[in-house]
């Protein structure tokens, strides 16, 4: 049995206005447990409550109602807060400021000294692929790049548990692809991380578990093999074969079953598809 | 990749850096902003030129209306600069999502929001060292009558002065050219330092712009102690506007502002004299502006009790922040 890094129980939010009359119930009475070492994604349609769960969960905004119980501790601690790592719905850096010294800026705020800040900072800029721009403005940045160094800034006291608000958007192709294996690693080295997105392509093929928000409500949630399992049909892979073997096949699935099976190649991802294209033109996109 | 742990934390000396580099981004970002430029470029070249525009002098000297105008307009222009900053660094770190994520760091609210009042405070100092010294070269360029000189006004000063604001531009702009420096900034710190040289350089020549040496300052420096008395008025203001942004919009926050500022002037003049409690009341809740503006018919005064006044301005202060931490602790930010 995994350790559970973070849980939330009967959570509930609600916005008010001047008047203190409630307007929105953004997140009503959600539950969900995340083990240690796997990545968690938050699924749901625009408006479902994902911002205000991930908000909730570093503290930023207070529950109205329901708990948060992250490494063991409460979400305001300052010592939990050493211990997260968090990427924001928008990004929240100094427009003026170079992309280095923003990392830098926010790695001093984790106490770092300016060289061990610096080292830091460099270390992330090349992981996120923005060596070459570090030096620009981040006013200037497009919002992939934002994006990119916003998880750069998400990495910097190389946290245990990463919160992440949708990292791939904006992303291109390449960029989530690399986003989504340095996910994977963190969780393989014990790392966890939650993730939300209206992606699904992006929670498909990352997310070990998953929850599914409809209106701050939970609709589903579990393990995301077992939810997307279909138990009620079997599937066969082989190796090409020719109209001959086929045909045969068919005969012989008609005369055990009873009935036909569906026969046809497999499709590729997009997404792999796009890559390998990109690649063989030898122009890494940017 | 990156294994190393965290230092401990918590230690004081963490503390005050952390203290420093959050009070010097928010004063980065202020100085920045063009319209604090604009305000104190604005306030500095009317108080040089003041003095030139005198058409009467009703009995007094020309020195005089020059400091009183020049001590006007520094009180003003702060007000506006106070409330002005505490709006928009509030506003911007919202806005930008830097507040929500600097608090996503291990950064209490408490230590970020005072840490946000430093940074308004140096900026507004350097924006009263730029009008202070604007003043005392505007009593000076002021029509004077001297033994060697006669009555005059002294061009050079006023020539210098201006044209010592024109060069912080232009070295701004070359900062900018060469340096990727931001102009609004570097304009902001090189008008004061020039400013000071200009009122260094006035010693070497006489009204009339006549080589002097040894040097002799005509300067009543005198008037710094009352530049620096509106100051503490108007970190005071600063302080109340900060807590003021944290709940109202910008324009709200000026209107309460304007509000507190009118009452403060009338409350001493409607409430019983002397030291009565009522009187204490009213200056624990809105600050007694009179109390800092020590020009009267005579010239300038000293306040009856200078120490009382400092300590009055920092409990003010204190107090007010105090309410400040409150709110922004137990508000949300994102
Ligand atoms: N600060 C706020 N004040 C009022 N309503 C808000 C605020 N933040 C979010 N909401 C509302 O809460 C609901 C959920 O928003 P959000 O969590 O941002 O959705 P998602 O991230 O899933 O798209 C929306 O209806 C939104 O309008
Ligand atoms: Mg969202």
């Amino acid at each position: 049995m995994k350790q559970t890094a973070l849980e939330t129980i009967a959570l509930t939010k609600q916005f008010r206005d001047f008047w203190q009359r409630i307007t929105v119930t953004a997140v009503k009475e959600v539950s969900f447990q995340v083990a240690t070492g796997t990545v968690f994604g938050l699924l749901g349609p625009n408006g479902s409550g994902k911002t205000t769960t991930l908000r909730l969960m570093t503290g930023l905004l207070h529950p109205s109602s329901g708990c948060i119980r992250i490494l063991g501790d409460s979400p305001t601690s300052l010592q939990t807060r050493r211990r997260i790592g968090y990427l924001p719905e928008t990004d929240g850096f100094y427009e003026f400021l170079s992309g280095r010294d923003n990392l830098r800026f926010y790695a001093g705020l984790f106490g770092y000294s300016g060289r061990e800040a610096s080292r830091r900072a460099d270390t992330l800029l090349d992981t996120v692929g923005l060596i070459r721009d570090a030096h620009r403005p981040v006013g200037e940045f497009s919002k992939g790049m934002k994006r990119r160094i916003g998880l750069a800034q998400a990495l910097l006291n190389d946290p245990e548990l990463l919160i992440l608000d949708e990292p791939t958007a904006g992303l291109d192709p390449a960029g989530c692809r690399q986003v989504k294996e340095l996910l994977r690693q963190r969780a393989q080295s014990g790392r966890t991380v939650v993730v939300s997105s209206h992606l699904l392509a992006d929670i498909e093929d990352l997310c070990e578990s998953v929850c599914i928000l409809h209106q701050g409500r939970v609709v589903a949630q579990g393990r995301l093999a077992e939810m997307l399992e279909q138990r009620e049909q079997h599937r066969f892979t082989t190796g090409v074969l020719t109209t001959a073997q086929c045909e045969s096949l068919q005969e012989s699935f008609l005369s055990i079953t009873g009935s036909a099976a569906l026969m046809d190649h497999p499709h590729r991802a997009l997404e792999s598809y796009f890559t390998q294209v990109v690649e063989q033109v030898g122009q890494p996109s940017s | 990749m990156l294994l190393i742990p965290i230092p401990e934390h918590g230690r004081l000396r963490d503390m005050i850096f952390l203290f420093i580099r959050l009070a010097l981004i928010h004063a980065r970002v202020l100085l920045r902003n063009p319209v604090c430029l604009l305000l104190s470029l604005a306030t500095a070249l009317l108080t040089l030129l003041l003095p030139l525009a005198f058409a009467h002098t009703f009995g007094n000297t020309a020195a005089r209306l020059a400091q009183d105008g020049g001590l006007a307009f520094q009180f003003v222009a702060g007000i506006v600069f106070a409330a002005y900053a505490a709006c928009a660094i509030t506003g911007s770190a919202r806005a930008s999502g830097t507040e929500a994520l600097t608090l996503a760091k291990p950064v209490s609210p408490t230590l970020l929001f005072l840490a946000r009042y430093a940074g308004i405070a140096g900026g507004l100092a350097l924006f009263c060292v730029t009008t202070a010294t604007a003043t005392l070269l505007a009593m000076r360029i002021a029509e004077a009558f001297s033994p060697a000189t006669g009555y005059c006004i002294d061009f050079t000063t006023a020539t210098i002065a201006v044209a010592s604001a024109i060069l912080a531009c232009l070295l701004g702009a070359l900062l900018n050219r060469f340096r990727n420096a931001s102009f609004h900034a570097s304009v902001f710190v090189l008008l004061p330092l020039l400013l000071i040289v200009t009122a260094g350089s006035s010693g070497f020549y006489n009204r009339l712009g006549a080589w002097q040496s040894p040097p002799a300052y005509t300067l009543d420096v005198a008037i710094l102690t009352a530049a620096l008395r509106i100051g503490l008025a108007l970190l005071m203001f600063a302080a109340l506007t900060q807590v003021l942004a944290l709940l109202l919009k910008p324009v709200s926050v000026g209107a309460a502002g304007l509000l507190i500022l009118a009452l403060g002037l009338t409350l001493p003049g409607i409430s019983p004299a002397g030291s009565s409690p009522l009187r204490w009341l009213s200056m624990a809740i809105v600050p007694d502006w009179q109390a800092f503006w020590t020009t009267s018919a005579s010239g300038l005064v000293p306040p009856p009790m200078p120490g009382a006044l400092w300590l009055y301005a920092f409990c003010y202060i204190t107090a007010i922040l105090i309410l400040g931490v409150h709110l922004f602790n137990r508000s949300e930010h994102a």
